[in-house]
């Protein structure tokens, strides 16, 4: 999964971030939902990103393929800055995969189309070379048998599972998830956990909003706990679990392990 | 006191100028204009006039034939294809088969304009709030306006033929599909669009691979709706030259003939029946991903 391509622009850091994040600021009207972010992710890094619903943490992740646009602070996407430049915009969404809560699937398209149809159109491939690599991600999700379905026709499990093939086809350096676990069913929890867990072994950036610790545990580099708008404490999963410095992420660690 | 005794109203020498005046810079406008715009129409007529001459002058067995094909693969059912070779069978046994092709070709142009016209601006007043709000009243005013009062000034324009009565079928009919074109792009799931975003996609991309195949249910029941709109206006665009089965009903009307009246009129009916039939379960056959859903 790794991108043989090395970076184009020249960089004299040995290993630069590839996702740079610098006082960043957002807010939907009036209300302040992001204050003074700074965030840098590395290749290949994990990140967890946790929190109590509208500490902003959602909004966060679809600021970096401008899902949402900031006002203040910049975002740097593997050497590109975002601006309101459309053509630069699309590039970088080109590039960064997002898995999204609800799926998000294409209802009129076949899985197999689901996972051709932005290589097809906006990376111009061929469909027999699309169409190769969909059924190579599908069966890595374990749902080649499932190709020529609607969505309609599949479980909330499957679905995301064809959400993150569809996502992988694009050859994304990085992922996005946004809570991709949140709706669905307890019992199908599972298998998309093994497919993301699978995926990071392979080496792939991850961003993860989620509030299953199980999985930060065992995936995360680095777990984020964010709430009110800031990152409160960020550390590596032992530690953030195990002694978490402030008092909120205490409180909030309490309310989502102890029951 | 005479205030509220009578409404205040223009002195009738003005308002005599005032309509004159109206009336005498269109007759300005069509004396200048009028000829540009009638040939600039004349591919249209070029097209009407071979159609109608391809459904006469082919024998009637092979218009039969494509007929009964069409609606075949419009269906995919075989009852209503036989209906369909039934009712033409009738039609032209009962001496309305030159009638009835003329109305079938004025209908299949007026259609083939609606559509080609209407979907691109569905698409922009689907893309922008401010074309939506332009447009919307001039949508209304074009539905609701009696057809009677557009015929003058198209009448002035263009004369009496078959141009005109085509315009006046079009404008009368294609407000359905603008705005089934409209509301069915707008009412593309957000979240889905949202993820086509996050793939890059450029606007053209995002309209034709997700936006429009998803809006195809709508903008197909704005096809059905445009064609019923269109055969409903064929008496009165008969009014101004246009042949097909309007003309016996407009005689049958002047000269109270029952019979040919209500024969001319239930072959309209028919015909109604057939497309709306046949364009209905081409529609539900493109939504073949929904019936699997739950």
């Amino acid at each position: 999964m790794t991108q043989t391509t090395k970076a184009k622009k020249v960089n004299l850091d040995t290993n630069p971030p590839i996702i740079k994040i610098d006082k960043l600021n957002k807010w939907f009207g009036k209300f302040h939902v992001l204050k003074d972010i700074d965030l840098q992710v590395n290749k290949t890094e994990k990140i967890v990103i946790c929190g109590p619903s509208g500490s902003g943490k959602s909004t966060l992740i679809r600021c970096i393929n401008r899902l949402e646009v900031h006002q203040e602070g910049s975002i740097v996407v593997d050497g590109t800055e975002l601006t309101d430049d459309v053509k630069q915009i699309n590039e970088i969404r080109s590039d960064v995969g997002m898995v999204f809560q609800h799926f998000n699937l294409f209802p009129h398209l076949t899985v197999l189309e689901n996972c051709t149809l932005a290589p097809i159109w906006v990376r111009k491939k061929s469909k027999m070379e699309a169409d190769e690599l969909a059924m190579d991600l599908l069966t890595k999700v374990r749902i080649p048998d499932q190709a020529k379905k609607y969505p309609g026709q599949l479980s909330g499990g499957q679905q995301q599972r064809v959400a993150i093939a569809r996502a992988l086809c694009m050859q994304p350096r990085v992922m996005l998830f946004d809570e991709p676990t949140s709706a669905l069913d307890p019992e199908m929890i599972k298998e998309v956990l093994e497919t993301m867990i699978e995926l990071a072994e392979s080496g792939m950036t991850m961003l993860v909003v989620t509030h299953e610790m199980g999985f930060a545990n065992k995936v995360a580099d680095r777990v984020i706990f964010m709430d009110e708008g800031q990152i409160v404490e960020q550390n590596d999963p032992k530690n953030f679990f195990n002694n978490p410095k402030s008092d909120r992420t205490k409180l909030f660690l309490s309310q989502i392990l102890n029951h | 006191m005479s205030l509220f005794a009578e409404f205040p109203k223009m002195g009738r020498a003005e308002l005599r100028d005032f309509k004159k005046g109206i009336d005498e810079s269109f007759k300005d406008f069509t004396r200048d204009y009028g000829e540009a715009i009638e040939h600039f129409f004349d591919p249209l007529l070029y097209f009407l006039v071979w159609l109608e001459r391809l459904f006469l002058n082919s024998p009637w067995p092979i218009v039969m034939t494509a007929i009964a094909i069409l609606v075949y693969f419009g269906s995919r059912s075989l009852k209503l294809t036989f209906g369909a070779i039934l009712a033409f069978l009738v039609i032209g046994y009962l001496d309305m088969w030159e009638d009835t092709m003329a109305t079938l070709a004025i209908i299949s142009v007026a259609t083939i304009v609606c559509i080609s016209v209407g979907i691109p601006i569905g698409i922009l007043m689907a893309r922008s709030n401010r074309a939506q709000t332009l447009i919307t009243p001039i949508l209304d005013v074009m539905q609701t306006i009696p057809s009677f009062v557009y015929l003058i000034p198209v009448v002035m324009l263009l004369g009496i033929g078959k141009v005109p009565g085509l315009l006046a079928v079009c404008i009368y009919a294609i407000p359905p599909i603008v705005r089934l074109t409209n509301l069915g792009i707008r009412l593309v799931d957000k979240d889905v669009m949202e993820a086509s975003e996050a793939f890059g996609a450029s606007y053209s991309q995002k309209l034709l691979g997700v936006q429009i195949p998803l809006a195809l249910p709508n903008i197909f029941a704005g096809v059905n709706q445009t064609i019923m709109m269109a055969l409903s206006m064929v008496v009165i665009a008969s009014m101004i030259g246009v042949k097909g089965l309007g003309v016996p009903v407009l005689r049958a009307i002047s000269n109270q003939y029952l019979a040919l009246g209500v024969m001319n009129g239930l072959a309209i009916v028919v015909l109604a029946i057939l497309f709306d039939r046949v364009s209905q379960k081409f529609g539900k056959r493109l939504q073949a991903h929904t019936e699997s859903m739950k």
